[in-house]
């Protein structure tokens, strides 16, 4: 019966069972008015199948109506499921609400790409608007007339900066191989120390099996946001050397990537608040600052691809540095993601 | 490959309106031993009953053994196979070892019994555990290091795979702790993960490889650096620390005082005639690493139970239990067991003035001089508070009230920082020093020293063996390392 995952359908169902129930007993009690013995067996048949009734309303219409209600007060704060209904699984409260969450959750998936990947949006603006060839081209000169006239600071930045723009604008992609998201931060970086000098240190430590994992995909522009908000909010600020450090591990079939630095850290306040926007839509509470901005981008995009099993999680003392842990998936092909989202 | 055992992500959980756990991230690898430092305790009794029981999560899910037990988008049904252990243990003293581990386990039972054949399953966790102990006699005659070691074994032969330790450092001596600290990095080792929630950063530096900074009900940090944890623990405890070396550095024991107390020929197991004495506004701690002992001596002073023997003597006399206005006796968790609920504030404060001054409880000039005068020293006014309602600093401040009212010659306390988080124990370690500085005794009795250190002026270490030692404060150096406050000392 296809329309028992609707929870209005057994409600119908279970008020007519209990009806009818009812009128087999009365007409059985008026049978055996005379015989003690057969009232005596139908009481207790009565009581039976009306504890049984208590139960089987209890699971069957109590526990999903509750399950219903948490994700409607849930939806009501703003969080929205990033998977799509399963028509055989979850029990729906009826066949409108379950067309309703449907419909939004087509409508909200058509949007965020372009709502919630604002930097995407944004250098995928760029690149439409500035020919990536002329800005190489162009990169090229500078190098080449800074060679020339023997500057080889000014042509090894012109070259980093040629290199991080052909990542982030030429590459159209997703999902990219770690190794090279890696590399971009390491571009990044090197841009960065132009500025900072010697006061920015960088280490990456990887796993013992990283010949295995250099090859996992992850989103794009997922590890270098975050790099750069540990320069900006927390080395920047910080008198003395600032360490910045990535941490790349294999647990199981997680992928555990930590981004930490020695920084100012944050306050148990906004620590607070920036976790919980890594739930909800980034739209929500704006103006709190880009780099929480940039944080809960990542994890909505993270969320988008993989499922919300996957996610970003920030620990931090103030004075003590920060250090942002990144939960996803291991899979090396698009193929592995479909059944990752399916297993969350 | 790092395998995880348990993985709580971004867990919320709410009860009753309040959030006890907050966008909670906690892993905890096969074979790892991972602390957690109670700043302020909150949320520590939730996060074990999501853990244990698998509650309704407001958010999140919990992973256990790779398998998603627990949602936020799921009404979970069974409990996890996790064993948890704190300071109560939850062995039945009356039951022997072996009952205790094959009959009452909640994950499996067994109907039929053999004692043999119970005895051998059971026999090679001793061994290995190195405990030699006769599995037919009662638990409640063990001592507490073996209790909570069976209960290890327990979790262990159960098949748990993840192991929670609660505050075990208030049920056992620093020594105790080492021993412990020893067998369970043994099975962490064999692959037995360890979640060990404690109040002290020195109990957990000595055994955890990691260590994560709870408060307000999430994880701040997790840090393995053992100067960085030295750091931020300090952040949190700043105000303690800053107080309590004062307090060291200016301490002047007036070596002259006169003796206020003295208990003498107390003989209990192995313990032949115990004694100690104590001056005028000096602070005595007495160690027992036997706890059957300690359980002794504070069933006797707590029920008045007449089965200690020797003799008390008060300012040179016997004293006899009658004089109640001369010896104030605080029980674990005072602010509990010592306090009256239904009774009024007033009442609560000056149930044991009314020696001093009998009028009180007719007087409403006294009563409200009285008010006005506690509300000066508490700095607010707490008169027209109930105690059901107060917060625990607030019910530790009644007590305050009523012991600087009663004006004993001598407080004896027992275990007075169980239970208690880092801003509790800086508000029970405040009361005792403002009540040293009165020129009250104060005595404190316990199995682990907790933050005894911070404030007494001598020790006296009761072995098992019913020898006793004593250290005085610039002999506390020479204890071991894993004692809360022993760098102040160093």
């Amino acid at each position: 019966m296809k329309n028992s995952r609707y929870l209005s359908w057994r409600i119908r169902f279970f008020a007519a069972l209990m009806l009818a129930s009812y009128l087999v007993f009365v007409l059985l009690a008026v049978m055996v008015e005379k015989d003690d013995t057969a009232r005596l067996f139908l009481c207790a048949a009565a009581g039976i199948l009306l504890a049984a009734a208590l139960l089987v309303f209890h699971y069957w219409i109590h526990n999903p109506w509750r399950q219903i209600q948490r994700l409607l007060t849930r939806i009501g704060e703003g969080y929205f499921p990033e998977e799509k209904p399963n028509p055989q699984g979850e029990v729906m409260l009826s066949p409108a609400f379950g067309k309703v969450i449907e419909k939004t959750y087509d409508l909200r998936h058509s949007q965020q790409y372009h709502m919630m990947n604002k930097r995407q949006i944004q250098y995928l603006a760029l690149q439409n608007q500035i020919n990536p060839h002329f800005l190489y081209n162009t990169l090229d000169g500078i190098r080449s007339e800074a060679l020339l006239e023997g500057n080889a600071t000014v042509a090894e930045m012109s070259e980093a900066l040629a290199t991080f723009f052909r990542y982030t604008i030429s590459k159209v992609e997703n999902l990219v191989t770690i190794e090279e998201e890696l590399e971009n931060c390491e571009t990044y970086f090197r841009i960065q120390q132009f500025r900072f000098g010697d006061r920015l240190k960088l280490e990456i430590v990887k796993d013992e099996e990283w010949d295995k994992l250099s090859g996992c995909l992850i989103p794009k522009l997922t590890l270098q946001p975050i790099l750069e908000n540990s320069i900006i909010h927390g080395t920047e600020l910080k008198l003395g050397e600032g360490i910045s450090r990535i941490i790349i591990r294999r647990s199981g079939r997680l992928l555990l990537i930590r981004v930490s630095d020695n920084g100012v850290g944050m306050d148990e306040e906004t620590l607070q608040k920036l976790n919980s926007r890594m739930n909800t839509d980034p739209d929500i509470g704006r103006g709190e600052g880009s780099g929480s901005i940039a944080l809960a981008n990542v994890s909505n995009r993270i969320h988008l691809i993989f499922g919300e099993d996957y996610h970003i999680h920030v620990y931090s003392i103030e004075n003590h540095g920060t250090d942002v842990d990144i939960t996803l998936p291991c899979v090396y092909s698009e193929n592995e993601i479909e059944k990752v989202k399916n297993l969350s | 490959m790092r395998t995880e055992i348990l993985r709580m992500s971004n867990v919320t959980f709410r009860k009753n309106g309040k959030t006890y756990l907050r966008n909670f991230e906690l892993s905890v690898a096969a074979g790892q031993i991972m602390g957690l430092l109670l700043v302020d305790g909150y949320g520590a009794k939730e996060l074990v009953d999501v853990l244990l029981f698998n509650k309704v999560l407001y958010n999140g899910c919990v992973y256990y053994c790779g398998e998603r037990v627990n949602s936020w988008r799921q009404f979970p049904r069974k409990r996890n196979r996790i064993t948890w252990i704190d300071e109560r243990g939850f062995l039945i003293h009356e039951q022997n070892t072996l009952t205790n581990i094959f009959v009452l386990q909640a994950e499996k039972h067994y109907e039929i019994l053999h004692d043999r054949l119970m005895e051998e399953a059971f026999r090679p966790y001793l061994e290995e555990a190195g405990l030699q102990i006769d599995p037919y006699q009662p638990v409640g005659k063990l001592s507490a290091y073996e209790q909570v070691s069976i209960e290890l074994l327990k979790g262990i032969s159960s098949g748990s795979r993840l192991v929670i330790l609660q505050n075990i450092d208030n049920a056992l001596s620093d020594r105790d702790l080492e021993k412990f600290g020893k067998l369970i990095r043994h099975y962490a080792e064999k692959g037995t993960s360890f979640l060990f929630l404690c109040s002290h950063l020195e109990t957990l530096q000595g055994v955890c490889g990691q260590i994560g900074i709870m408060k307000g009900g999430g994880i701040l940090s997790v840090l393995d650096e053992a100067d960085a944890l030295k750091q931020v623990c300090e952040v949190y405890s700043a105000e303690f620390s800053k107080s309590v070396r004062m307090y060291t550095q200016n301490r002047v024991l007036n070596e002259h005082a006169p003796e206020v107390f003295r208990q003498s020929g107390i003989s209990c197991r192995e313990l032949k005639k115990f004694g100690f004495s104590v001056r005028k506004g000096e602070c005595l701690c007495i160690q027992f690493l036997d706890n059957h002992v300690y359980e002794t001596i504070e069933k006797a002073y707590l029920e008045g139970v007449a089965t200690l023997s020797g003799e008390i003597d008060v300012e040179g006399k016997h004293w006899d239990r009658k004089d109640v206005q001369d010896v104030a006796i605080l029980s674990r968790n005072p602010d509990e067991k010592n306090l009256f609920p239904d009774l009024t504030f007033f009442d609560n404060v000056a149930m044991t003035m009314d020696y001093r001054y009998p009028a009180v409880w007719r007087d409403g000039r006294a009563r409200r001089n009285l008010r006005e005068e506690l509300k000066r020293i508490l700095g607010h006014d707490l008169w027209d508070k109930s105690i059901q309602s107060m917060s625990k600093r607030e019910r530790y401040e009644v007590l305050y009230c009523r012991l600087l009212l009663q004006r004993p010659k001598v407080i004896i306390e027992f275990q007075p920082f169980h239970q208690a988080d880092v801003q509790d124990r800086f508000e029970i370690w405040k009361i005792n020093e403002e009540l040293l500085k009165e020129g009250i005794a104060v005595v404190l009795f316990s199995i682990g020293l907790s933050d005894s250190l911070a404030i007494a002026d001598r020790l006296i270490r009761v072995e098992s063996s019913g020898k006793w030692e004593e250290y005085r404060r610039e002999d506390f150096g020479r204890l071991s390392r894993n004692i809360p406050w022993i760098s102040m000392y160093r």
